[in-house]
């Protein structure tokens, strides 16, 4: 890594001060307040000027110019069906009620999650219509979304390693199918830093109504080894979002700002004494980040804040997508003021929890695609319209897909499938109305161009200026990655 | 997969069984010519379908399932499930046969199509012929495990981490007027070769400071401050040391820096998080063990193998804890069942290396270790010691940390009661009752007698209690797997079958009869010798047949008949389905009538080993007769007089006159069939067990071992076996590719015993539950001598060098390998190490060999030119700043507030309001408490070896907002009130000296009364009539937060 040369001002390796130095530690920030006391020479104050700002959420260059600043991933929670959203596969209604064995003899009872309730191959309960520009076959699921494929980059051919929600989850997020590694957005905000110093650079938001957390609960938004400043900030959807934001009640700002001017006139004075050690000055400057924080995060968050069209934009208010017009909102709200990684979830746990569409396909899809389709397709619309499209990386997808059989229940469902997911990319660096691999003609396997989740991490990092194969930690004796030792850029979806 | 399987062996077992010696003695006379016909066969069709078929998957590519049928041998020897490939001569018998014709799962070829008719036949009348070969199916590499042979060389071995521990000299220096230990002259003779000098002494009252925080994780009180720069004695300090290492918070400090080592958490982590509810014994033994000052080696012994060194001392088996503290996935599907072991092994394994030796084996899973000597072969030899090991919960004599007072004195009361109500009922209605009874008794009672077995005669894993029935109750932790050997004496001749009983209790679970947690057991072997009292002759076995029983749970697996076919093991007697919470019994005919003139003694052995564990028989009886089997009934309808007892009634009922004694024992068993008299007995045999919870209690412990109980898991319905007998060496870490068992070994770059392996390897005496291989592990691995000992010893010494003085002579803990920075100071390592072993593994004389050198003690004074050569301080020429870790900064709080409940031990909460120390947060891994994940705690997932410590503002946001610390800053107000009245002035110095330990100077304390005064009078303009206390516990709020109060210089 380049960033490795970077050498701070006041003798620490750069290990010791990315672990130690602050949130926007400001060395900078802290040279001028230090300054102002008094307490550094000029010559020093100089040398701590000229320097590149420290800290493990300092904004940190990029290995060759990004295409994003950002990224907003809409994670659909559960798995959804290739078939029944962007993968047209007229061939289903020809095979509809025959056995999948007979098209493709590998497979087995035990490809998807439950081998007692394997059914024959099943047509899409929806209708496809050509949309855009491009001409993309587009589900009856998506009448908002539909306006906007010529936005889309559509991957076709992924595949995935397990058909188990949870593998499959970390294997999306993380690269590894299992628990413990960093995922997307640590890695992110590891190697980019934050844009801001007055919000959290990596935001999560959950399933708000009720519906649980997706399979792995907080490990999903990990920083595994690194640090754990780099795991996702879960909003909760219940009370305050964020711990600790909310001054305690008895006390006005006045008399917290009060009791702040105390407490930092009392640090500035014992730093007096310990003038070389970087750390006591980080939590001085941190002390006043912190107060901003209290009034910036909350800004953010405040969706209350938007104009009424923009409320009807997104669906706010509207029963069976307010939330996730919420949410969407909130996103745009935090990444234009400089917040790195957004995941939002569609869908909590399992079963009909989530897009996990074992039973009944054509309800649990219906259901979920009214509570997502208007707010995603606003937030394409109001991302365009304020020129942060070009520079926010907009990515939908799941951590598998789903059988093109049905799965027996009383309304029939399908089961998940490894073999095949379609996902699509939106915004910065993204060539729009582009779609990339192909699977077979049920949408059973991807067969053309396949794409390994390391090819979409690789590709996710290349947008956001990241080599793949450059960003590394070093970790219990060797040096590990978001793609392990694989991983290609999808040049073909890149504009 | 499990029954089906089962099912499966048990028919091979049969087979072979019998028709096996027969085979071996006379060979089929065609047995040439049928061997020509098969390897032509095979030639021309077979070898065509198996290599298009099978041997991509079993023996080409791949070898799954360690199935290789490329040859005759390996498909003779079949693959892991121990089942031959063929039985050579027996098409349907045949396991190849019965998977491709779909007779047994799985159907093969695996996701395609069925084989066609003619290469059906093909393949049948090959086996037919006796499968021969005519060569192998593909041309192998010469080594199935090419892929694994990096050799370890001798060039390997200079490294200086896998050399034997030196004996290194503290150097002499000249003009050393500073060094206080040989550790200060290592350090300082570093120094001088770069032209540093160090820091004195710091003052006292730091000092005192700086002990307690490091050694006890709390501050010192004022006094003990005041107390200690006041001290005359020149012994003062060693004093100190000595006081806080005998403070049992010393344990909760050191414990918690293990857990970072030992990735300890207290939930599954994955899909669901389940909390494991009896984790937290693993933390107690670690606490317990630092401040017992357990020897280092023993310390990781137990870790790794407490259940072997010492199954008998619950604190070793608390130790084992550590083997699956690691994280599990709760959702399975059968294809991940296997790579979720490996994983599981892996991190078993793993994080027992990085732990105690610091080397990082887990990169040779898929490949030879790129950095360091371990080669992929040695990986899955280490890892096979822990092919056996799951996660238990077992019942230990553990006090739980929870008994309420006064619960031993209320049961004693009501057990008193229950007993007079009983005697009473003896003394006032028993003998009436009885007098009727045997004047009813019309004839000879019963066919049956019961056979009671003396105290004497019973041999069982459990405690099997003698009841008044004659029946036996087992008693107590119920053992996974137990054995019971009942030896009874009888006169009686002609005896034609065997009964036995299993009877209800309340005792048991859902009242039994079996002692698993549904009330089932399933008895899967039965066994009847006989001898001659007068020992004439040796015993002999009875032949049983014929069993008959008043419920059985089915057909075939878990019959009566069951108990008698040729598993012993997994196939048995069982009642659930309809049997639960009645009374059953089972008759078995006797091959021939048994009896020996001058009596006859008769051993049972009834064998309880099924996989679904702790299914043993909770009451039984056992009878005989001399009745014609057939027609016996299996019940009758009176209650039944054992023997002795069927005597005495006889004679009473004929007018008789028997002896106090045998009238009384007549009476008792008389009163164990009324009704009324057993509720009674019940209800004070439930208080009894009770009052033994009271006084011996028991707590169900997490454990790591083998043999035992497996904690149940979601896939357990879909078969998930939770371990597999055997380790394979895994091409790329893949299950899909094994190549060939990998036996227990050790890593060739730290063995160095001239007889190798079998210097640790140890067989497991007769009996044992375990495998020994932890065991031997454990052995090789602190063994200074011959194996990974001195390397131990270094990593251990470097870990205690790292707390004290803020980074390791190593500085990547958990990594001592070739990518591992130099030491900055190899000899002193070396010496401390050595001092180490020498000292008998002490932990605590380690801490005191550091904190009273020079280098520990000294100032953290800043200097420009010496910090120009050294600026990151590697060489200590000064004491490098340290902000306190998250447990001691929320425990400092709680303390100085005067709100900390010093209770040690016991289950953990999630509660954030909590005020017990830090370290008994329930650690459940997707909801770390929030003030340990804001101050750094590495996320439990993987062993840390290190702890950053990160400055960021949701830090700044917890001082200033968060409720809790907002509840210490009240308490400390309360307190500062309490100790200085009204007056601001005295109110700020006692805010000082509690918080910080010393007096405020006279600008601070002009800044806090103008902020006390000010934020009173805001406080009082709103309305407040509190606002002086408001006002105080901003301050106090103040004091937590200043830099002063989390950093120790």
């Amino acid at each position: 890594m380049p960033r490795q040369q970077a050498v701070p001002a006041v003798g620490w390796t750069r290990r010791e001060l990315f672990e130690r130095a602050g949130m926007g530690l400001g060395l900078v920030g802290l040279a001028g307040l230090l300054h102002r006391q008094g307490l550094l020479g000029a010559a020093r104050a100089a040398n701590a000027d000229a320097s590149p700002r420290g800290g493990p959420l300092a904004t940190r260059p990029t290995h060759f110019p990004a295409r994003a600043r950002s990224v907003i991933w809409l994670f659909i929670n559960g798995g959804p069906s290739q078939v029944d959203t962007w993968d047209y596969k007229p061939e289903l209604a020809k095979w509809d009620g025959r056995e999948l064995s007979e098209f493709d003899e590998s497979f087995s009872k035990f490809t998807g999650f439950f081998a007692d309730a394997v059914g024959q191959v099943m047509k899409s309960p929806f209708t496809f219509q050509r949309q855009g520009q491009c001409g993309k076959w587009v589900s009856s699921l998506f009448p908002h979304l539909a306006r906007h494929v010529d936005k889309m980059a559509f991957i076709h051919s992924g595949y995935t390693a397990s058909n188990n929600h949870s593998p499959a989850l970390f294997m999306m997020q993380s690269g590894a199918p299992r628990m413990g590694f960093p995922c997307v957005g640590s890695w992110l905000t590891y190697g980019l830093g934050a844009e801001t110093e007055n919000l959290p650079a990596f935001v999560v938001m959950s399933d708000p109504r009720g519906r649980g957390l997706p399979k792995g609960n907080s490990l999903n938004w990990s920083a595994g080894f690194l640090p754990s400043i780099y795991q996702g900030t879960w909003l909760k959807p219940k009370g305050n979002p964020i711990d600790n934001l909310q001054r305690p009640a008895h006390m006005s700002d006045s008399q917290q700002r009060r009791l702040m001017d105390l407490l930092q006139d009392l640090n500035v004075d014992h730093a007096r004494h310990y003038e070389f050690e970087p750390e006591l000055a980080a939590r001085i400057e941190n002390f006043e980040l912190a107060y901003r924080m209290q009034f910036s995060a909350p800004e953010a968050l405040d969706v209350g804040a938007e104009p009424a069209h923009i409320h009807q934009l997104y669906g706010v208010g509207k029963p069976e997508c307010d939330h996730v017009a919420r949410q969407c909102l909130i996103a745009r709200r935090l990444v234009e003021r400089g917040t790195r990684c957004v995941q939002i979830y569609s869908g909590g746990m399992e079963n009909q929890l989530s897009w996990d569409g074992h039973n009944d396909i054509q309800g649990n899809h219906a259901g979920f695609a009214a509570e997502t389709d208007q707010p995603i397709a606003a937030l394409l619309e109001d991302l365009a319209q304020r020129g942060l499209l070009d520079e926010t990386l907009v990515i939908w997808g799941g951590e598998f897909g789903r059988l093109p059989i049905a799965q027996k229940a009383q309304k029939p469902g399908r089961d998940h499938n490894p073999h095949a997911f379609t996902c699509w990319l939106a915004g910065g660096g993204v060539n729009g109305g582009a779609s990339y691999g192909q699977t077979d003609e049920l949408g059973y396997k991807s067969v053309v161009d396949r794409v390994s989740v390391h090819d979409l991490h690789a590709t996710v990092l290349h947008l956001m200026g990241i080599d793949h194969q450059r960003l590394t930690y070093r970790y219990s004796g060797r040096d590990f990655r978001l793609t392990d030792v694989a991983g290609n850029v999808i040049d073909q979806i890149l504009a | 997969m499990g029954s089906r399987l089962s099912t499966f062996l048990l028919a091979v077992a049969l087979g072979t069984g019998s028709a096996a010696p027969a085979a071996a003695a006379d060979l089929d006379p065609a047995h040439a010519e049928k061997m020509a016909a098969g390897r032509k066969l095979f030639r021309d069709q077979v070898r065509g379908i198996l290599v298009k078929n099978c041997v991509r998957c079993h023996g080409g590519e791949e070898t799954q399932s360690a199935f290789d049928l490329t040859t005759r041998e390996g498909l003779l020897k079949g693959g892991e499930y121990e089942v031959p490939g063929v039985e050579p001569g027996n098409a349907d018998d045949s396991w190849l046969y019965q998977l491709v014709t779909h007779v047994e799962e799985p159907k093969m070829p695996e996701e395609a199509s069925k084989l066609r008719p003619e290469q059906l036949a093909h393949l049948r009348a090959w086996i037919e012929l006796g499968a021969p070969y005519d060569g192998p199916l593909v041309e192998k590499a010469a080594s199935a495990v090419a892929w694994t042979e990096r050799e370890v060389t001798a060039e390997d071995r200079q490294y200086w981490a896998f050399q034997p521990l030196r004996d290194a000299k503290p150097p002499d220096l000249a003009d050393d007027t500073w060094s206080r230990t040989p550790v200060d002259r290592f350090v300082l003779e570093r120094m001088r070769r770069d032209g540093l000098q160090p820091n004195p002494s710091a003052d006292r009252r730091l000092l005192v400071r700086r002990a307690y925080l490091d050694l006890i994780g709390l501050p010192p009180a004022p006094e003990e401050v005041e107390a200690f720069e006041q001290d005359p004695d020149p012994q003062a300090y060693e004093k100190l040391l000595d006081r806080l290492l005998a403070s049992p918070h010393y344990g909760e400090r050191w414990a918690r820096h293990w857990m970072d080592v030992a990735r300890f958490a207290e939930s599954e982590g994955g899909e669901h998080d389940y909390d494991r509810k009896y984790a937290y014994h693993y933390r107690d033994f670690l606490i317990q063990a630092f401040n017992r000052d357990l020897p280092y080696d023993q310390f990781v012994k137990w870790q790794l193998a407490g259940d072997e060194f010492a199954p008998q001392d619950p604190l070793a088996m608390m130790a084992t804890g550590f083997l699956t503290a690691g994280t599990f996935p709760t959702q399975l599907t059968e294809r991940e069942f296997e790579q979720a072991r490996y994983d599981q092994l892996d991190d078993m394994a793993g994080t027992a290396a990085v732990a105690f030796l610091g080397l990082t084996v887990g990169c040779a899973r898929c490949h030879d270790h790129k950095f360091d000597p371990i080669p992929a072969r040695d990986y899955y030899r280490f890892v096979a010691h822990f092919t056996t090991t799951i996660r238990s919960e077992l019942q230990l004599p553990v006090a739980p940390g929870g008994e309420r007072p006064g619960a031993a004195e209320q049961h004693r009361g009501l057990l008193a009661q229950r007993r007079a109500e009983r005697e009473r009922f003896e003394r006032e209605q028993l003998p009436a009752l009885f007098q009727t009874y045997v004047a009813g008794l019309g004839r000879a009672p019963g066919d049956w007698e019961l056979l009671e077995v003396p105290p004497a005669g019973i041999q069982a894993a459990t405690r099997l209690a003698p009841q008044p029935d004659g029946s036996l109750l087992a008693e107590g932790p119920v053992p996974a797997l137990d054995e019971y050997t009942l030896t009874v004496r009888t006169p009686r001749k002609g005896m034609t079958a065997l009964r036995l009983e299993a009877l209800t209790h309340p005792s048991l679970p859902r009242g039994g009869p079996g002692r698993a947690p549904n009330g089932n057991f399933c008895l899967g072997d039965i066994g009847l010798t006989a001898a001659p009292l007068d020992g004439s002759q040796p015993p002999v076995e009875v032949a049983l047949r014929d069993p008959r029983a008043t419920h059985q749970q089915n057909k075939d697996a878990l019959s009566a008949a069951a108990s008698l076919d040729a598993d012993p093991n997994n196939t048995g007697w069982a009642v659930d389905f309809g049997g639960i919470g009645r009374d059953q019994a089972v008759l078995f005919a006797l091959d021939t009538p048994v009896g020996f003139a001058g009596g006859t003694e008769l051993k049972v052995t009834l064998r309880f080993h099924h996989f679904n564990s702790r299914h043993a028989i909770g009451r039984l009886r056992l009878s005989i007769t001399s009745a014609d089997p057939s027609t016996v009934p299996l019940v009758s309808d009176r209650p039944e007089p054992p023997g002795n007892v069927a005597a005495v009634l006889r004679t009473l009922r004929a007018g008789g006159q028997v002896d106090g004694a045998a009238l009384g024992a007549a009476q008792r068993w008389f009163a164990a069939t009324l009704p009324e008299w057993r509720e009674l007995t019940a209800a004070i045999e439930k208080l009894e067990r009770k009052q033994a919870a009271v006084d011996v209690p028991t707590t169900t412990v997490q454990v790591g071992s083998e043999g035992v109980p497996k904690v149940k898991h979601h896939a357990d319905g879909r078969g998930y076996p939770h371990f597999y007998p055997e380790t394979y060496y895994l091409k790329r870490g893949d299950p899909s590719q094994k190549e060939g068992v990998a036996q227990p070994g050790f890593l060739q770059i730290l063995t160095s015993a001239p007889d190798a392996e079998r210097h640790w390897s140890l067989d497991p005496p007769p009996g044992a539950r375990t495998s020994y291989r932890r065991r031997a592990l454990a052995e090789w691995m602190t063994d200074i001598d011959y194996g990974a000992g001195p390397l131990a010893a270094r990593v251990m010494v470097n870990r205690i060098w790292q707390q004290h003085l803020g980074r390791g002579i190593v500085a990547t803990a958990n990594d001592f390998g070739h990518q591992a920075p130099p030491p900055t100071h190899p000899e002193l390592l070396e010496w401390l190490a050595a001092d180490f072993v020498r000292g008998g593994w002490r932990i605590k004389a380690l801490h005191k060999r550091i904190m009273t050198s020079a280098v520990y003690l000294q100032s953290s004074d800043w200097d420009a030119e010496r910090a120009a050569i050294d600026p990151e301080n590697l060489l200590h020429w000064r004491r490098s700043v340290r902000r306190l870790e998250a447990e001691a900064i929320r425990d400092q709080m709680l303390a100085v507030s005067g709100q900390l409940d010093a209770k040690l031990y016991g289950p953990g909460t999630r509660d954030e309001a909590m005020r017990r120390r830090s370290i008994y947060f329930f650690l459940k891994r997707s909801q770390v408490p929030t003030i340990l994940q804001l101050f750094d705690l590495p996320e439990p997932l993987v062993s840390q070896g290190h702890r950053p410590t990160t400055t960021i503002a949701p830090q700044a946001l917890l001082f200033m907002n968060n409720p809790q610390v907002r509840t210490c800053a009240s308490g400390l107000a309360s307190r500062v009130t309490a100790a200085a009245g009204p007056s601001d002035d005295a109110a700020v110095a006692a805010a000082y000296r509690l918080a910080l330990g010393r007096a405020p100077t006279g600008e601070e304390l002009r800044r806090n009364t103008a902020f006390l005064t000010g934020q009173a009078e805001s406080y009082r303009a709103g309305g407040r009539a509190d606002a002086r206390e408001l006002a105080l516990a901003d301050l106090c709020q103040v004091m937590f937060s200043l830099n002063e109060f989390v950093f120790l210089p």
